[in-house]
């Protein structure tokens, strides 16, 4: 059904993407890569996840497949094999995959699909509002707001030039981080108004743990919408959805 | 039909809560069956009982009121104090959480209505998290449900989780309810209802087969059922005016056991229907040696005798029960004796419909020897007979006697007046503990008393008798305050409530009649006797108690 080696780093990278937002999920094996798109339980978090067989050393799907995976259980079984071993993978049926990584060889058995939550389909939203930074910047800008506060606020500040800004305020705390053109591979706002939207810091958190390997990561920010975060590792591509807070009133 | 949405079901309960009616809310619950598929009608007959899994499910919520605080706050982002500020004045973790739905400001990205079954396939989610961090994963996954719900299912939702719904549907009302939408004979609905312990599996037997379904229901071994209650009779006299010709046996001091076997291997209920098997081998052993059966169900009592051939305290038989490794140290500490009096199920046939004579009969067929562990049971009729088994068994140090009807089946899980027991006249009651205040000075961290409250099983309702603040030590008190801590599901200044669940045995001097408690009757000087760790809130005294006990003393 499928067969594939790829880099056991490069898998791990893929799958802690997951992570961040959901504990199993399905895994869509076509003839041209890998696709994986899933939402938290919560209906808060979206992440999709596309690697194509160039990703792979080697790679070969003779039907189309889809398999259910214990996310936290595989990565437990990922980290056993040296990072810079080649992870073969071979699917017989659509229950058991064999997994072999240097002298370690696995046979795993995996979850039914019909088990997981369904596939969410990719809600259609423009967001006028564009930044590109490096991942640790990003990671950063929430590591400081994780002490201060349980949200935070994405955006984009238009007048007098274009800032990026991450602002948490707490009960008595404030802490900002500015960053502007100079700092920023790209900025870009349609039309003339600031845009910014809020987030719960809990979901940012550990999206950003993720993003921080990444050169660059885009974000596209609305006002009082979600944030698309999207970033490349290699030839994989992640993307995540994250749905704002709004204050009432 | 389409899929029943939670809030169809939340409706429904906010409709309840505005009736007093039982026959109004009967036809309620009665039209909302009617539009449920078979999976949603077995999930909504107990959901709307207020009880997330049926009775024999192996499956337990383990949320109290702390873990839904932390779902709170993890869901609305709130504070442990706005969380007490609202719970402060709205007085009910219900509308607690509707607020708290209204205010929330996190956003999802797509709409997902919750349904019934979907509201089901969580509560399974959480409830299989066990052990290591399964507190955390718990809190996540309820987190997840109230992030979905709207503030009317949030209101439901949070009294549900906590099996706290209250809206006044009992037992009574569900199986009207199924008689009358199903059009079958509500008797038939009752004894289904008594064998299965399961409501669900009632209402879909009785739309998909009707009144012979019902009647072709029969107990299985290995799954428990509810035991046959006793009432409180003020008396041998008054037992033999209830039950002219009866059976007596003794009232032994231990604890009720359920007795399963099947296919070579038995199982030990406790009277909670709590499997405790592996802690009392011995016990497993007399069965085994005892009778001839290949599958049987027996109903008895366990008791702990010490030297002199008294029973032992209750609380040594507890410890026996918990006690989950190297049991044979305890076994020898604390050895056990089983009395068995009563047969459910023998061979394929259920037998709780057979006069206690008959039953009586087939349980001395089964015995190997006269050795079985076969409680005495005397056919007597007159009070001085009865006087005298009544004082053999005090002398013996046990509670009592029971007088039961020869021609009576076996009712599970009701309490009728076909099994009275006598005991000693300190009447004792045995009430749910709803609230407490802190107390003051130097208890100031401890709670200092307790509000107390008995059955009214019709309405499904506690009604509040009275308070109770002496008898206890400073050790109990802190002992008592740790046990509450857990249970706290509202807080008004000093005042706290509590998800009714323990039981407390209280002694007083009399009943009163009064207007400060919704019984209309209130204690004087009670005082804790005990914690009733084998009780639970529906083993409690009914109202209907508190007023015999009170008329009693102007007779």
């Amino acid at each position: 059904m499928f067969k594939g080696s790829i880099r056991t780093s490069a898998l791990r990278s893929s799958i802690d993407a997951l992570l961040a937002v959901v504990d199993e999920a399905r895994f869509n094996l076509t003839p041209t890569g890998v696709s994986v798109r899933a939402v938290d339980a919560a209906n808060v978090a979206m992440v999709s996840l596309e690697l194509p067989d160039s990703a792979f050393d080697a790679y070969s799907v003779d039907k189309e497949v889809t398999i259910g995976l214990d996310l936290s259980k595989f990565i437990d079984l990922l980290k056993m094999g040296n990072p810079d071993s080649i992870c073969e993978m071979d699917l017989q049926d659509s229950s058991r995959l064999k997994i072999k990584m240097g002298s370690l060889k696995y046979s795993i058995s995996l979850l039914e699909p019909s088990t997981i939550k369904r596939e969410p389909k990719i809600p259609e939203i423009e967001l006028p509002g564009e930044v590109i930074l490096r991942g640790s910047d990003f990671r950063q800008g929430i590591k400081a707001s994780e002490p201060i506060g349980d949200y935070l606020v994405v955006g984009i500040e238009t007048k007098p030039k274009e800032i990026f800004i991450m602002e948490t305020e707490g009960d008595v705390d404030r802490v900002t981080l500015e960053l502007d053109k100079d700092d920023l591979f790209s900025i870009s706002v349609v039309g003339e108004d600031a845009v910014r939207s809020m987030f719960s810091i809990e979901y940012l958190k550990e999206i950003s743990k993720v993003t921080s390997a990444a050169d660059e990561v885009k974000l596209k920010i609305g006002k009082d919408f979600p944030i698309d975060i999207s970033f490349a590792v290699g030839d994989a591509s992640v993307r995540y959805l994250l749905a704002p807070r709004i204050e009432a009133d | 039909m389409s899929e029943i949405l939670f809030i169809d079901f939340a409706e429904v309960c906010s409709k309840i809560e505005e009736l007093s009616g039982s026959i109004a809310i009967t036809e309620i619950v009665s039209d909302f069956f009617k539009c449920l598929d078979d999976d949603e009608l077995s999930i909504a007959s107990h959901f709307i009982m207020g009880k997330v899994f049926p009775e024999w499910s192996p499956y337990e919520m383990g949320v109290g009121p702390g873990l839904l605080y932390e779902a709170a706050k993890l869901a609305y982002t709130v504070g442990k104090n706005e969380i007490n500020d609202i719970l402060r004045s709205t007085g009910d973790i219900g509308r607690t959480f509707q607020e708290l739905s209204k205010r929330r400001t996190q956003q999802t990205l797509f709409v997902e209505k919750l349904t019934i079954k979907s509201v089901n396939a969580s509560f399974v989610e959480i409830a299989k998290r066990e052990g290591k961090g399964s507190q955390k994963m718990k809190i996540r996954l309820l987190a997840d449900l109230f992030l979905q719900a709207t503030p009317l299912e949030a209101r439901y939702l949070a009294r549900l989780v906590l099996e706290e719904l209250r809206i006044g549907v009992g037992e009574g009302i569900v199986r009207d309810a199924i008689a009358r939408a199903f059009e079958v004979d509500v008797r038939l609905v009752e004894r289904a209802l008594m064998i299965t312990n399961d409501p669900g599996v009632v209402a879909t037997f009785s739309r998909n087969y009707g009144n012979d379904g019902l009647e072709s229901v029969e107990l299985y071994p290995m799954r428990p059922v509810k035991m046959m209650l006793a009432q409180v009779a003020e008396g041998i006299e008054d037992a033999l005016t209830q039950i002219p010709s009866p059976a007596i046996e003794w009232k032994f001091d231990g604890t009720r056991v359920q007795i399963h076997k099947y296919d070579g291997e038995i199982k030990i209920y406790s009277r909670k229907l709590e499997n405790v098997t592996k802690s009392i081998p011995e016990i497993v052993a007399v069965v085994k040696r005892e009778f001839v059966a290949d599958s049987v169900i027996l109903d008895g009592e366990v008791i702990a005798i010490d030297e002199d051939g008294k029973p032992r305290p209750f609380q040594d038989i507890l410890r026996r029960f918990r006690r989950k490794y190297r049991v044979e140290e305890m076994q020898n500490l604390i050895p056990l004796h089983l009395h068995i009096f009563d047969i459910l199920y023998l061979d394929g046939r259920t037998l709780i419909d057979l006069p206690l004579s008959e039953r009586r009969q087939i349980l001395e067929k089964i015995a190997v020897s006269g050795d079985a562990p076969i409680a005495e049971h005397y056919l007597v009729e007159d009070v001085s007979a009865i006087e005298t088994i009544y004082n053999e068994a005090i002398d013996a140090g046990h509670e009592g006697v029971m007088v039961k009807n020869r021609d009576s089946r076996y009712t599970p899980g009701k309490r009728g007046k076909n099994w009275l027991k006598i005991k000693p006249l300190m009447e004792t009651l045995d009430l749910v503990v709803v609230g407490g205040e802190w107390g003051e000075g130097r208890r100031a961290n401890l709670i200092g008393s307790y509000t107390l409250a008995c059955l009214d099983p019709e309405r499904d309702k506690l009604l509040k008798i009275g308070r109770v603040g002496t008898g206890l030590t400073d050790e109990k008190l802190l002992e008592f305050t740790e046990i509450f801590s857990d249970l706290v599901i509202g807080e008004d200044g000093s005042e706290i409530v509590f998800k009714p669940a323990i039981v407390f045995e209280l002694a007083y001097e009399e009943i009163q009649k009064s207007t400060k408690y919704d019984s209309g009757y209130a204690l004087r000087f009670p005082r804790v006797i005990r914690l009733r760790e084998d009780k639970s809130v529906e083993d409690a005294d009914t109202i209907e108690r508190v007023e015999r006990l009170y008329k009693k003393r102007f007779e």
